[in-house]
């Protein structure tokens, strides 16, 4: 029961200080390679204050404690990870990026994959959140292969660090607002409505796509994932310091086939994070390319 | 983590297949294998790029001396983006190998030279400086020099002043680097290297060194600046006035004599005009130095072209100027301005000077004002105004519906007046929609605080909603608990937990000063739910006396996990020695956590038994149980030595 937004306590407000601050920094940088600057100090302490309350404990350094040592640590880190990553995403995100990937690039995947007569497709998304954009993904599949789908063998890998994401992922039911910039006539085909409001992505969506965690800063647990023809990677290198960032989009160049493609964050850029990838320029978004 | 041995890695690095190549260089890279650094190089002129940036990541990991000493020749390569790569790795770690370097400063080719002396700049290695001032005084290659220059700033050591000043007979393009270099030493003999050649210099090297003095900020180039200031044409007098401002701020006022004061007046108002926006900011604040009626129009004028949400930094200079200058017509006027980016400035700016004159002329203009200059006017007249403002905010409490407005008013009843009367009027906007209306109006009730109020919540406490049950126990708490000791003893007998919690944290603001209360809370020492149990301990951690260190020995056999942990740490820090047999009665059946918990306890409890459990605890395998223990340890140690 919460009175106000914040609740309601005659306790003091909670501060982190420096060294509480370094601590839990360092120990989410050692768990999933994403880091806090300085600048975002009060932002952890905003976010994780209720972590604190939930927990009944007293101060960041007990936080720590409770993560480092708790027999519960591992469903807390979990939570650690929901809460430091944001998770806003929606279907059609993006468009000029949506059209670039529905359009231009999948197009010349297909067409390269059918002159080869190899009828297989692989794409990865990583940093999937709630599930939007695989299922997005999955969706334009569907509507451009129509007919032929059946005849390839075509898997959209889905991964986030967050579990708690990943069950809502799973489930596959969302709202008009992350339906807000989805065509209606595609609602109608791939979405049926469970209750007023809430959508649920048909079966046959799902069927191309295989939800599990993963850790982007586990090299070894990157070279697990098969290789991909395209990968999405969207506003998740940000978290991410310089040299954290190298290794992924290091990763996921290796991981990538011949004339492979990398999309990232509409606003986020590969510049002084690597050279490997030529960037293709279209109308409204870039899209990296590895060359064959 | 590589299960690979040197010639596996060399083996990949000699393979045909890119991929191989990218694997070997990563493993060279994790392994920091010297010996794969001649393989590693020859990767960089590979045609794949992913094997390129493998090899470029791996050689920037590992540096040393000879991949300096691999790459350098790669400086000769015939595809620029090779020469460019190899440079860049060579800047991250040329000072592996500083000598090879200084070496190429004497080749025959100017282009390596130009390179070692880029890559030099950034070694930080003070073996530069001397190689530098020798490729800057006497090398025939004018971009040779003038790299030295810049590669001089890079360095930033003040042992280059002396060849830096001499560099300034060199040629315009020298003398550019050379200022920006003196710039970065910023120390004594660069201000008057820079000082002693502004006569001599042309004009746009004088305007950057005026720029450089500028921000340098080193008092002793005032005269100089002072006297160009009356002979130079405008563009170079405004970077002069920008210089002059940075240097001395709000001092101005005391350095300057009158004649000089109104002549700089005369030069900011010009300045103001500038197109390069620090110039105007600067000419921002020297207005708000030197004042004057005029000052504040320039500045008003100036400020219409903010964005406020953009130019956010920016508005609070001019803000500052404004409050600087102080109170006149000018300003009086900026409030009935169109553009609200000076509406708003002159609004704040009235705000913070809060004379009678200034908050009347914001309350008259309140009611022409949009949404958001209103919140403005309420909110800076919430602060500096007084008695006389009652009704006004009164008024705005029956007439508004705009949350901030609401809450600046009630602000200022509570924060201002404390008035009681004006209970009756914040009581309704605890039913308010919104959460932070709601929580001004409570944190303005109990500000005010009196027997009406309390005798409100009284009311409250009656309610059979629970949240509002749950605000009135907060508002005994607030309010003063002892006072009301008895509707908290009912409190925590409430079917919510949450308003039993509330009722804990109340009393443990009382319970040194009344031990009654204790018997009351440890009522609830088999509470279901455990927030309040964790309360409990809490609040018995803050009571002395004996029966509440028995309530808390009982804690330590609590189901729940942190319940026992708090026990622990409030049995700690009543430090007596003698609940450590009970305390470490727990260690066999605790988790690590708890463990640890023991062991801060016993390290802060102290005495001997403590001490020498700590020194058995140190048998234990788990290296952060031993960690804990040691710092304890430790702990007591430095005790006993006091």
């Amino acid at each position: 029961m919460s009175l106000f937004a914040k609740g309601i306590t005659l306790k003091k407000d909670l501060e982190i200080g420096d060294e509480e601050f370094a601590q839990l920094r360092d120990f989410i940088y050692s768990q999933c390679g994403i880091y806090i600057g300085d600048s975002r100090k009060y932002l952890l302490e905003n976010r994780l204050a209720n972590r604190l309350k939930e927990n009944n404990l007293k101060s960041f350094g007990e936080y720590y404690y409770f993560l480092r040592y708790d027999p519960g640590r591992r469903s807390e880190i979990n939570k650690l990870f929901e809460v430091i990553t944001t998770n806003e995403t929606s279907f059609y995100r993006n468009p000029p990026q949506i059209s670039l990937f529905q359009d231009v690039i999948l197009k010349e995947v297909v067409d390269r994959k059918r002159a080869e007569s190899k009828k297989k497709l692989h794409i990865w998304s990583a940093g999937c959140s709630t599930g939007e954009e695989p299922y997005n993904l999955s969706i334009i599949v569907h509507e451009a292969l129509k007919g032929e789908l059946p005849l390839w063998e075509i898997k959209i890998t889905a991964n986030d660090l967050s579990p708690g994401v990943l069950i809502s992922a799973r489930r596959g039911v969302y709202t008009r607002y992350s339906l807000r910039s989805t065509p209606e006539n595609i609602i109608e085909k791939y979405f049926h409505q469970v209750s007023p409001g809430r959508f649920a992505v048909k079966d046959r969506v799902k069927d191309l796509v295989e939800f599990s965690q993963i850790n982007l800063s586990d090299r070894f647990q990157l070279k697990q994932v098969p290789r991909s023809d395209i990968i999405f990677c969207r506003n998740v290198i940000i978290y991410f310091d310089t040299e954290m960032k190298k290794n992924v989009i290091s990763s996921f160049y290796d991981n990538l086939l011949p004339r492979g493609y990398l999309f990232i964050g509409h606003s986020e850029s590969l510049h002084n994070i690597s050279r490997a990838f030529r960037p293709v320029h279209y109308p409204g978004a870039i899209v990296y390319l590895k060359e064959g | 983590m590589y299960e690979m041995d040197t010639d596996q890695v060399l083996d990949l690095l000699q393979s045909d297949d890119p991929e191989e190549q990218r694997e070997g260089a990563f493993a060279a890279r994790d392994l920091n294998l010297q010996d794969a650094v001649p393989f590693l190089v020859d990767l960089i002129k590979s045609e794949s790029l992913g094997v390129q940036e493998a090899a470029d990541m791996a050689l920037r990991k590992m540096g040393g001396h000879h991949s300096v000493q691999a790459l350098i020749p790669l400086l000769s390569n015939d595809s620029p983006q090779i020469r460019n790569l190899a440079m860049d790795i060579l800047r991250h770690i040329g000072h592996h190998n500083i000598d090879s370097l200084i070496m190429l400063l004497g080749d025959k080719d100017p282009d390596l030279r130009i390179f070692s002396a880029d890559i030099i700049g950034h070694s930080g290695s003070f073996m530069g400086i001397r190689p530098l001032c020798d490729a800057l005084l006497n090398d025939p290659e004018v971009n040779v020099r003038y790299q030295a220059a810049v590669s001089l700033g890079e360095l930033g050591r003040t042992e280059a002043s002396e060849c830096l000043k001499k560099a300034f007979d060199d040629e315009e393009w020298v003398q550019y680097a050379v200022v920006e270099a003196l710039s970065k030493i910023r120390d004594e003999s660069a201000t008057h290297a820079l000082i002693q050649s502004l006569d001599d210099s042309s004009e746009l090297v004088s305007s950057m060194i005026v720029d450089a003095l500028g921000e340098m900020g080193n008092v002793k180039a005032l005269p100089m600046l002072m006297r160009r200031m009356e002979s130079s044409p405008t563009a170079l007098r405004n970077k002069i006035v920008r210089a002059v401002i940075n240097i001395l701020g709000s001092k101005a006022v005391v350095f300057l004599d009158e004649r000089q004061k109104d002549r700089l007046r005369d030069y900011l108002l010009v300045a103001i005009e500038d197109e390069d926006i620090d110039t105007q900011d600067a000419a921002v604040a020297g207005l708000g130095y030197v004042g004057g009626d005029q000052a504040t129009s320039k500045i008003l004028s100036v400020v219409t072209s903010y964005d406020p949400d953009v130019d956010a930094y920016r508005m609070e200079k001019a803000e500052d100027a404004l409050v600087s200058i102080g109170f006149n017509q000018a300003l009086v006027q900026g409030v009935t301005m169109e553009n609200d980016s000076a509406a708003l400035a002159a609004v704040r700016a009235l705000g913070r000077i809060g004379s009678p004159e200034a908050v009347q002329e914001l309350i008259q203009a309140f009611n022409s004002k949009t949404r958001d200059l209103q919140r403005e006017i309420s909110r800076e007249i919430a602060s500096s105004g007084g008695e006389e403002l009652k009704v006004f905010f009164l008024n705005l409490l029956q007439t508004h519906e705009d949350g901030d407005i609401i809450k600046n008013s009630m602000k200022f009843l509570a924060n201002k007046l404390r008035d009681e009367e004006s209970v009756t009027e914040l009581m309704p906007f605890l039913d308010h929609p919104w959460d932070d209306v709601k929580e001004t109006a409570l944190d303005s009730i109990l500000i005010i605080g009196g027997e009406k109020a309390l005798q409100e919540f009284k009311n409250m406490f009656l309610s059979t909603d629970p949240l509002k049950r749950l605000m009135a126990v907060y508002a005994f708490g607030r309010l003063g608990a002892g006072e009301n000791i008895h509707v908290l003893k009912m409190a925590l007998q409430d079917e919510s937990p949450e308003v039993r919690k509330m009722a804990l944290e109340a009393l443990a603001t009382i319970c040194p000063d009344n031990k009654e209360v204790i018997s009351q809370a440890t009522e609830v020492m088999n509470d279901p739910d455990r927030k309040v149990r964790l309360a409990l301990v809490d609040f018995l951690g803050g009571c002395p006396g004996q029966e509440a260190l028995v309530c808390i020995l009982e804690c330590l056999h609590d189901e729940d996990e942190w319940v026992r942990i708090r026990a622990v740490e409030s049995l700690g820090s009543k430090k007596d020695i003698s609940v450590v047999p009970r305390i470490l009665s727990l260690w066999e059946n605790s988790s690590k956590l708890q463990k640890i918990k023991i062991i801060e306890s016993l390290g802060i409890i102290g005495g001997q038994s403590s001490f020498r459990a700590l020194l058995d605890i140190l048998d234990d395998s788990d290296p952060d149980i031993l960690d804990s223990a040691e710092k304890a340890l430790d702990k007591l140690q430095d005790k006993g030595g006091e």
